[in-house]
């Protein structure tokens, strides 16, 4: 691959990426600044790339309540265990809706897409929730999202993109179903799983509304909602009065910048690790053998 | 929101948000503590002062209704506090952006011997979450609510009446008899009071017109007094500074066509007009057309920002502070001067020394004297408490609520503890501490359901200079009484009225908002089009709804009929 | 019957479905009445076809109806080709450190919450001191209100998503590049096939059973917009492109707090979603071995 000298081509690529990312960066940069400013100097409009009177105030404002530490660790102990759930479950539903000589195949997709357009709404769904015992269980957070049509029919696609002589083989070995699933598919799918585990991990770091409305308990609150509080109060007080910003001393910009950042930082942490399985092609034919 | 009679929207949020702000007191922590509450228990048989009604109303402050024992006539507690065994109850609220875990709540719970387990809903979400709790019928003892709420649910018996427990309550009817729409808030047609709305100590400044002083006399120009001066003055203003935005809004279009509709006494929904005595709706009338052909007027000599519909907030107050911003129809003072950073002319004066904004009367129109939007003291039903049925602990709650409304817990949870957060000098509260300490323990934020704010604890976070601003606005008020007031009691509809009124007052007003940029930026004019405006508007049907709202109106008692002016300022 | 090992296999995710999709569905019933929490879903009045009358009747039925589906369809027509193309050009960079840059930096905008993406939007586009309309002035261009004009509205719209979503839409077709064997390169290598055809003979066809049902999935979507986004962005000067179904259901709601008439709209736009997935696949089913079901 890396025989081809660096062309024509590979400038234009190059150089696209490059302006993409400028265009990308330098409102990011803004946003990082404006976190990292005085809220007077921000509401001046001195800031224009770089912070100004550089401080970290809205930072303070964000960790100041013991609140946050608690959420924090909430929102890492939901997104893991969510993200086991929605893979494992995900998975083991699409698995056989791959397999074409799979009876069930088509009714259960259909059963499953139906689901993708209607449903009970927020009330039937509360009280089912409630009348399972979910209620301030950690679990609410994990489970009911697990098996989204969505997901499955992704997956799906993506095992019916595996060859199919390779099950094929394994089947023939004498392997069952499971067996073939965990040996052949699973390997195989690991760039797969790496994207959908870091789209479980981000859906459900950055959902608040499941939290809004099946956790009470204060101390079961994930991050987002949480920053949640702090930004939408912001904006409440900007709508009808300064007043209250004016009482906690910052400027909402900077508390909303800085909201984000927070909320963003681990994300960005777990991405390489995530990265490298789909950044990297799999080597398919030495499988096969 | 709750409001029955349309206003500008966004007067309408700024309004009730200004009460939220402010109408949300924090109750917990207590102050001089234990003792002054043994002396309550002891003293158990109220010494009646004389709660005498009106005047102590819109007399002095706050303090005498408040006075913690002072009840009405023969209303007595029926439990002291701290309770003599631990109550522990379950309240779900707005948290208003902080949770109940801070010294101010530690204080609360020392004081009345109460714990509440909080379920706090983010302040933006919740009224998903109590609609939800109402609807599955799993209600905590005491919950945040609202007035239409109420009425949608009260009729199943979930709610505890307040008017069976008044006469153990001395404090509460102390409150209304100085604020009586604590009791027209939320009070149905059959007299029974199923929620408190949150209130404050006193009323608040109106909105005011604002101008750059310095400006102004830097150039010579005296302040306006007429429309058509201040349309001069900007003018030759523009000219001279034509980078400027003599006018600029924020909230949306709305917002400026509210505070220009005060001026001309009228707002663009419907209303309760004061010249014909009646609900209006303002589109119809001549006062609105002369509001929307004064804009057109401004707009179209550049003195107004062109991005008036679109503006956000935080480019509103780059434009301000920058100094781009001549003139304001109606506006808060609040963030004029304050303690903090993000004053407006505080950073103004950084870009420019001179920089100085002031408040100013209104300017008089072809129809008279312009209004200013009062803020009631009261959050008109749009946040209230109300007490489960079914809770097993009514009368602690009731007794709890009522204990809330002493000075001694106002005191509490507005400032904290005397010597500790804040001090008497002159009869005068003043903080001890800053106000990131405040933020700290807990006495900032005013969550949830504990009523009512000390609006002097809220103006101790101006400066000298916003308040002397806000007082002299107020007692212009009294002199001049140039308020737009809210009515006496909301016009409230039946469901099937509700859907009635969705259904044809929202093309209605989509068509509307979308005619009046037309008009405002001159795109169609005053003279020819008018007209067929207010036609497209008939044809639409919206006299049935006008006729709903008159026919309500007229069927009010005698004193339930007019404007609330009891501010208490 | 092997079926059974492969019935056993999805009976778990089929009971989550089961009781956290299907269980709740009776709450449809609510379109059907006015729906009053005391009666409840079986016993509140029931109204029939009242509110999806009420839809049709509305005098501005017609525009937010075109304004909802021309916004997904533009969006669509933008917003889905973006990541495939990010994704190719990105198949195409030999430095394993350049690419991963660019695929983080594409990434990053996914998390900026929608208040401080409009928020920066109005100060970048603003017509009295915007950094494009400097650009514009400089050029020797007039200033354009951009939020105030309704021709405006959807690049806007359309052009921040693009921004915020091209790398996070990416993710999924790098996935799927990462599923092609790379043999397949290597032997059109050595048969002197030049970068395009690689592009389409081996790269395309790769991605494509993932692009066609992703597409086919999408076009169930063509009835939601990003509403949060719509009303920060809108205005009344802008209502004739901005104003969407589900803002003005929003507005609707501002009168009263009735379920009922969302629910309807809500179930007809399902409904209708429905039916255009469905007609997707079958096209698909028929031009290609792609389908969903």
């Amino acid at each position: 691959m890396k025989k081809n000298r660096f062309g024509f081509g590979d400038i234009v690529i190059y150089g696209v990426l490059l302006a993409l990312m400028l265009v990308i960066l330098f409102p990011m940069i803004y946003i990082v600044s404006i976190s990292f400013s005085d809220t007077g100097a921000v509401s001046r409009g001195e800031v224009v790339l770089l912070p100004v009177e550089f401080n970290i105030d809205a930072y303070k404002y964000v960790f100041r309540d013991a609140r946050f530490g608690r959420a924090y660790a909430n929102s890492i102990f939901y997104a893991a265990g969510s993200t086991v759930a929605s893979v494992l479950l995900t998975g083991l539903m699409a698995y056989p809706l791959s397999v074409d000589s799979f009876s069930g195949r088509r009714p259960l997709t259909i059963v499953l897409m139906i689901t993708m357009f209607f449903g009970g709404g927020m009330i039937p769904t509360y009280m089912v929730i409630k009348n399972l015992g979910l209620l301030d269980n950690p679990l609410v957070m994990m489970l009911p999202g697990a098996v989204s049509a969505y997901n499955v029919i992704i997956y799906r696609t993506f095992f019916q993109n595996i060859p199919a002589a390779l099950r094929e083989a394994a089947y023939i070995d004498g392997a069952g179903h499971f067996k073939i699933f965990w040996k052949v598919i699973v390997p195989l799918s690991k760039p797969l799983l790496a994207t959908m585990s870091l789209f479980a991990i981000v859906g459900s770091w950055n959902s608040y509304f499941d939290a809004l409305i099946y956790l009470n308990d204060s101390k079961m609150q994930p991050l987002s909602l949480y920053l949640r509080q702090l930004i939408v109060n912001m904006d409440m007080s900007s709508q009808g009065m300064r007043d209250i910003m004016v009482q906690i001393n910052v400027n909402p910009r900077t508390i909303r910048a800085a909201t984000m950042i927070v909320a963003m930082l681990p994300i960005m942490c777990v991405y390489p690790f995530l990265q490298k399985y789909f950044a990297s092609g799999v080597m398919i034919g030495s499988v096969k053998g | 929101m709750k409001r029955k009679h349309v206003k500008a929207m966004a007067l309408l949020t700024a309004g009730a948000m200004a009460l939220l702000a402010t109408g949300c007191g924090d109750a917990q922590g207590s102050e001089s503590a234990p003792e002054s509450k043994q002396e309550e228990t002891g003293g158990e048989a109220e010494s009646p002062e004389e709660p005498s009604s009106e005047e102590e109303g819109t007399g002095d402050a706050s303090s005498e209704a408040g006075e913690s024992t002072e009840s009405g006539d023969d209303a007595q507690a029926a439990y002291t506090f701290p309770l003599a065994e631990p109550l522990e109850i379950t309240a779900l609220s707005a948290d208003f952006g902080r949770d109940k875990t801070q010294w101010a709540d530690e204080q609360y719970e020392k004081y009345t011997n109460v714990k509440i387990d909080w379920t706090l809903a983010p302040t933006s979400d919740v009224w998903t979450v109590v609609n939800l709790k109402l609807n599955s019928g799993e209600l905590p003892d005491m919950i945040l609510v609202n007035k239409t709420l109420v009425d949608q649910f009260a009729g199943e018996g979930l709610f505890v009446d307040f008017m069976d427990y008044i006469d153990k309550m001395p404090n509460l009817k102390a409150w209304m008899e100085k604020i009586p729409a604590i009791y027209y808030d939320t009070v149905d047609s059959e007299g029974h009071l199923y929620c408190l709305t949150n209130f404050n100590t006193r009323g608040q400044a109106p909105i005011m017109s604002l101008y750059r002083k310095d400006i102004f006399e830097k150039e010579n120009i005296p302040v306006p007094t007429t429309i058509d001066e201040l349309y001069d003055a900007l003018v030759t203003l523009k000219e001279k500074y034509p980078d400027s935005i003599p006018i600029s809004n924020r909230w949306g279009a709305s917002n400026l066509i509210g505070v220009v509709g005060n001026l001309y006494q009228c707002t663009s929904g419907f209303y309760l007009d004061a010249d014909t005595g009646t609900y209006e709706y303002g589109a119809m009338t001549d006062k609105f057309k002369a509001a929307i052909a004064t804009l057109q007027k401004f707009y179209v000599a550049d003195l107004i920002d062109p991005e008036f519909a679109t503006v956000s907030d935080d480019q509103y107050i780059d434009r301000v502070v920058s100094g781009k911003v001549f003139f304001w129809f109606g506006e808060y003072t609040g963030a004029l001067y304050t303690e903090s950073k993000g004053d407006w002319v505080g950073n103004g004066k950084k870009n420019d020394p001179d920089f100085e904004i002031d408040a100013m009367p209104f300017v008089e129109t072809e129809i008279g004297q312009g209004q200013s939007w009062v803020q009631a003291p009261t959050g008109r039903g749009a946040w209230s408490t109300a007490v489960s049925a079914k809770s097993e602990h009514i009368d602690e709650i009731m007794a709890l609520i009522d204990y809330q409304l002493s000075q001694e817990m106002i005191d509490l949870v507005n400032w904290g503890v005397e010597g500790e957060t804040y001090e008497v000098v002159d009869g005068e509260k003043k903080w001890l501490i800053e106000p990131e300490e405040r933020t700290e323990k807990g006495l900032d934020a005013r969550t949830g359901m504990w009523i009512p704010i000390d609006q002097d604890c809220y103006d101790a976070s101006l400066n000298d200079r916003s308040k002397q601003i806000i007082w002299d606005a107020n007692d212009r008020l009294k002199a001049e009484d140039f308020g737009r007031y809210d009515p006496k009691m909301a016009i409230l509809f039946t469901e099937e009225e509700q859907e009635r009124k969705s259904e044809v007052m929202t093309p209605i007003k989509t068509y509307m908002e979308e005619e009046l940029m037309n008009f405002i930026t001159g795109k169609k004019n005053m003279e020819g089009d008018w007209e067929a405006f207010k036609q497209q508007i008939t044809d639409m049907g919206y006299e049935e709804i006008l006729q709903i709202y008159r026919d309500k109106y007229d069927a009010l008692p005698e004193d339930q009929k007019g404007f609330d002016k009891e501010l208490g300022l | 019957m092997r079926d059974r090992e492969l019935y056993a296999m999805c009976l778990a995710p089929l009971v989550m479905v089961v009781v956290f999709r299907y269980l709740p569905i009776y709450g449809i019933v609510m379109a059907f009445e006015r729906y009053t929490p005391s009666k409840g879903f079986f016993h509140s009045e029931f109204v029939g076809l009242k509110y999806f009358i009420q839809f049709f009747r509305d005098p501005f039925c017609f525009r937010i109806i075109k304004n909802t589906v021309l916004l997904s369809l533009y969006s669509l027509l933008w917003t889905f080709p973006a990541p495939i193309l990010l994704a190719l050009l990105l198949n195409e960079v030999r430095h394993a450190r350049y690419k991963k840059l660019v695929q983080t930096v594409t990434y990053l905008p996914h998390f900026i919450s929608v208040v401080i993406l409009v928020g920066l939007m109005k100060e970048l586009f603003s017509s009295v001191d915007g950094i494009v309309n400097r650009l514009i002035v400089a050029l020797g261009g007039s200033a354009v209100n951009f939020f105030s004009e309704p021709g405006w509205f959807r690049s806007l719209y359309i052009g921040s998503s693009l921004w915020q979503g091209v790398g996070y839409g990416s993710i999924i077709y790098l996935a799927a590049l990462a599923g092609i064997d790379m043999e397949q390169y290597e032997a059109a290598r050595i048969d002197g096939a030049n970068r395009l055809q690689k592009i389409l003979y081996i790269t395309l066809p790769g991605i494509m059973p993932t692009t066609v049902i992703l597409l086919i999935m999408r076009m169930g979507s063509l009835f939601s917009n990003d509403f949060q986004k719509i009303l920060l962005m809108y205005s009344p000067a802008t209502y004739s492109t901005a104003d969407v179904i589900s803002t003005y259901t929003y507005r609707y709601g501002l009168e009263n707090s009735n379920y009922s008439y969302a629910a309807a709209i809500g179930l007809m736009l399902s409904v209708i979603s429905f039916v255009f997935v469905w007609g997707a696949n079958a096209f698909s089913k028929k031009v290609s071995e792609n389908s969903l079901w």
